[in-house]
This record gives structure tokens, sequence and C-alpha cells, in this order.
């Protein structure tokens, strides 16, 4: 079988121009995607923040204020609460952020390689020659792996950051302020016929998210509170900043109070005597885990129905990571939470439907 | 152009009045001020209904109550046979699915949309906001309610003795 010049041309052609459409294909959909993960961002930040706010506004209508003058008061209040964090807070924040960045991350990640280190000493004793695995060198390569990705993950936050710490207060006013409207609008456009069930749904669903949101919020302050309670006396480096992570690292279950408690672990071995490092760690598991969370705080505050398994777990911190970042990962397991919420809720009413001896 | 803006401002006004006086005329909210019922006028739901139309089943799971404000509405019973019985012919102004805006259950009847039907909506889920927003307004509403309740109830009672009356006069006659 021969091809003529011509039809080599004409394929060579072709697959050319399939490249460029491939590439051009590629170009829009990456454009796309990265628009509509920064739009869903500050849309479910948003969405956060009026659920958590709502509560407050409500109080103050009930006071006799329109809801206009309740949602422009509690920004104002929150306002003032930022413009004194920054003007109080930040500089020293940011002069440890410098810090942490420039000095003590390379001498935390020596610390984490010596840990490694000994773990694999000790390890090494306790295996048979045959079996033995080089964790140290995986530990030490998978430090600064996650170290470089940390650091170039905040660099690239930034702009994004400040894109959200603009965009998520100005849809969160009207969310707060027109919530009653946008239900009305949405409400319009459903039929007669499933009108009711709906309307109800969106209740429950609205009922139960704001529940589980604000559940969340308070848990993480507890939580941030809690730990620094225990870091403080210590006198470890950052506590801070660690007790915030502590804190937003309960978002996630199953992982995440570990998660918090490893950069407690590493900066305590490397500023701290050991003792004290393994009394605080033990202190941040008993008392802030056990004792605050798992007694105190999860049965009164968190709802059960967002329970969710832990696989469901690891795939919402994978896609929330994939999708919408740092901050993704943090919001991608109470996202899961209310789409189970949503998904029980609509089944419930499917099969009422279905088992009503009067349904069509 | 400017006509046609103004007319349009115009007519709103008067829907809203119309609206207004349809919701002071049901005995739920005829305690509320003119600006809780404007609170009010902003939270409940305009739907339009075909002649014919279901409006909800016998059955459904009741969210609500509705006032007519314009056309009317057959209330109807389906038995275990399938035959239905007319209970009632709703006429403008008048309401019906109350108990729902209380209890969470089943519709006890049927109701359809007789000729171009305009419905006022108004659901537990609003009566819940009321209540979080405007205690006050929500106590007047709810004691309202209450009040409906009540007179069904005094309503039912008259009714059940004057059968059991009937029954017992019935029992003597035939010697039972």
């Amino acid at each position: 079988m021969s091809f003529s010049s011509k039809s080599i041309l004409a394929l060579a052609l072709a697959i050319f121009v399939g490249l460029l459409l491939y590439q051009f294909a590629l170009q829009i959909f990456t454009g796309f995607t990265a628009l509509i993960g920064d739009l869903l961002l500050t849309l479910l930040l948003s969405l956060i923040t009026y659920y958590i706010f709502d509560p407050v506004i409500a109080r103050l209508e009930a006071v006799g204020l329109s809801r206009g003058i309740a949602t422009l008061l509690v920004f104002l209040c929150i306002s003032c609460v930022i413009v004194t964090g920054i003007v109080v807070v930040l500089p020293s924040f940011v002069e440890e952020l410098k810090n942490l960045k420039q000095i003590d991350v390379s001498r935390y990640m020596h610390e984490t390689v010596y840990l490694s280190e000994r773990l694999q000493s000790s390890l090494d004793r306790f295996l048979p020659p045959g079996m033995q695995i080089n964790i140290s060198e995986k530990i030490s390569r998978l430090t600064s792996g996650l170290m470089k990705s940390l650091m170039n993950a905040t660099t690239a936050a930034v702009p994004q950051t400040l894109t959200l710490a603009l965009t998520v207060p100005f849809f969160s006013f009207f969310f707060l302020r027109d919530a009653g409207e946008f239900k009305r609008w949405f409400m319009d456009f459903v039929p007669n016929r499933y009108f009711e069930t709906v309307m109800d749904a969106i209740y429950n669903i609205n009922r139960q998210t704001g529940m589980f949101i604000r559940g969340k919020f308070l848990e993480s302050l507890i939580i941030a509170a809690a730990t620094f309670v225990v870091l403080f006396p210590s006198g470890i480096k950052y506590n801070i900043l660690l007790s915030l992570f502590a804190g937003l690292c309960n978002l996630i279950p199953y992982v995440g109070p570990v998660i918090g408690a490893v950069p407690i672990a590493i900066i305590g071995f490397a500023d701290l005597d050991p003792t004290t490092v393994l009394y605080v760690v033990g202190a941040y598991f008993i008392f802030v885990q056990v004792i605050v969370d798992n007694m105190l705080v999860i049965p009164f505050v968190i709802a059960k129905a967002s329970d969710l398994h832990a696989f469901v777990v690891l795939v919402a911190i994978i896609a929330g990571g994939k999708f919408l970042g740092i901050i993704g990962m943090f919001i991608g397991v109470p996202v899961a939470s209310v789409l189970k919420i949503i998904f029980e809720e609509v089944r419930g009413y499917l099969l009422f439907r279905n088992t009503s001896p009067t349904s069509e | 152009m400017a006509e046609t803006l103004w007319e349009n401002i115009l007519k709103r006004r008067e829907r809203e009045h119309s609206v207004a006086s349809i919701l002071k005329n049901t005995p739920i909210f005829s305690d509320l001020s003119r600006r809780e019922l404007n609170i009010i006028e902003n939270i409940i739901h305009r739907r339009r209904y075909r002649d014919g139309e279901i409006i909800f089943r016998q059955g459904d799971p009741g969210v609500g109550m509705y006032v007519i404000a314009k056309g009317q509405v057959r209330i109807f019973m389906t038995n275990s046979a399938g035959v239905s019985v007319e209970l009632v012919m709703l006429q403008p102004g008048d309401f019906f699915g109350e108990t729902a805006v209380i209890d969470r259950g089943e519709r006890s009847a049927s109701a359809q949309a007789v000729g171009d039907t305009e419905l006022l909506g108004f659901f537990r889920p609003d009566l819940f906001d009321i209540i979080d927003r405007f205690p006050r307004m929500g106590a007047k509403i709810l004691l309202k309610i209450a009040l409906v309740y009540s007179e069904r109830l005094r309503h039912t009672n008259a009714e059940l003795m004057k059968a059991r009356t009937q029954l017992a006069e019935l029992r003597k006659k035939t010697g039972e």
C-alpha cells in the first residue's frame, strides 16, 4: 500500500490542525475550570459566611432593625474586628511568618529528618533483616517535597486570597441582605406540582446545613482556643499559628487531629526538651481532642446526619484540593457533608412519595 | 414610555393593596398592623393555577395554607374505592390547608383549581422564619391559628353532640 505525497500532506495537515484545536480546547478548558473554580470557591465561602451570620441578623431584626440595616451593622462590626486585627496583630504575624519562612523552616526540616532517622534506627532493631524499609529516606524526600510545594502554594495563594478578601464580603453581604428575595425568585421557577415538596426540602436542608456549618465553625474556634491553652504554658514558638492550624485541621475528620499535631511535634522537638513535647502532644490529644472535642463539643454542636465514611472524606479532600486549592482541602469535607444532608433529604422525600398510598 | 412606567407602578401598588386587603380579611392575619402585613406580603408566595390543576393531593405531606386571591378551589376526598366526594367549593378570600402550617401530617383532602386561579401561599418554613425574625408577629399569627383551631373544635364538638343525640333517639325508636 502506497501513499501519495498529497495524502501524506493532508494527513500531516489534519494532525497539525487537530493538535492546534486540541491545544486551543485545552487552553479554553483550563481557563474555564480556573474561572469556575474561583467562582465556586467565592460562592462557597460566601455561603459559609451567610450561614454563620444569618442568625445574628435574625436576632437584630427581632429587636426591630430592618434586614438591610442589620446586615450593614454586622458587616461594620466584622470590618472593625478585621481592621483591629490588621493594625494590632498583622505586623507581628507577618514577622512570625517571615521568620518561619527564612530561618526556622530549614531547622524544622532538619529536625524532621533527624526524627525520621531515629525512627528508622528503632525500626531496624525490631524488623528482621529481609523486611527492613527505608522510612528515613522516604520521609526526608516527602518533607522536602511537601515544604517546597507548601511554600509555592503559599506564595501562589496570596493573589487568590486578596481576590477572595474582596469578593467574599461583597457576595456575603448580598446573600445576607437578600436571601429571602433569592429564595422567592428561585421558588417562582418551581412547577406547582413540586412546589410544596421543594419548599419544605429547601427549608430542612437550609436548617441542617446552617446548624452543621455553625457547629463546625464553633468547633474549630473552640479547638483552636483549647490548643492555645495547652501550648501557651510550654512556651512553644508560633503558638497562635499552631493553634489556628489545629482548629482548621479539625474540619477534616479522622486524620485532621493528627495532621494538626504534626507541626506541634516537629517545632516542639526542635525547640523544647523531649519530655515537654510529649506532655504537650499528650495534652493536645487527651485534653483537646478527647475531652473538649469528643466529649463536650461534638455531642452538643455537630449533627450526626453529617457523618461521612472515611473513603468519602478522602475523596472530598482530594477533590477539594484538586479543584479549589489549599482552601478547598479544608472546605471539601464540610461541602461533602452538606451534599450528604441534601442527598438524605431528597431521598426521604422520594421514599415518602413512593410509599404514599395516594401518590401517582 | 413615562406613562407606561407610571401605569406599571400604579398597577403594582394596586396589586399590593389588593394583596394586603385579602390578607387583612384572612382571620389568621387580621390582627396584623400595616407594617406587619407588608412583611407578610414580602414572604408569601403568589402561585397561579390553570383550570382543573391539582393544588395538592390527599395523602401528600402538608406544608402550608393558601388564601384564594382569584378563582375558586374545589376541596374533595377520594375514598378507598376511588370515588371522589366534593366537600366544599371555596371562593376568593377563603383560605384552606391551615392545619399543615403547624402539623407536618398528610393532607386529609385534595384541592383543585376551578377556573384560572391565583393563590397566596403561606407555609410552615415562612412561619418559622417569622417566629425567628419577628417574634411578636409570630405570636399574633400563632394565636390566630389557635383560635381557628378552637373554633373548629367547638364546631366539631357541637356536631358530635348532635350526631350522638340523633343516634340515641334512633336507638330509642328502633328499641335497641
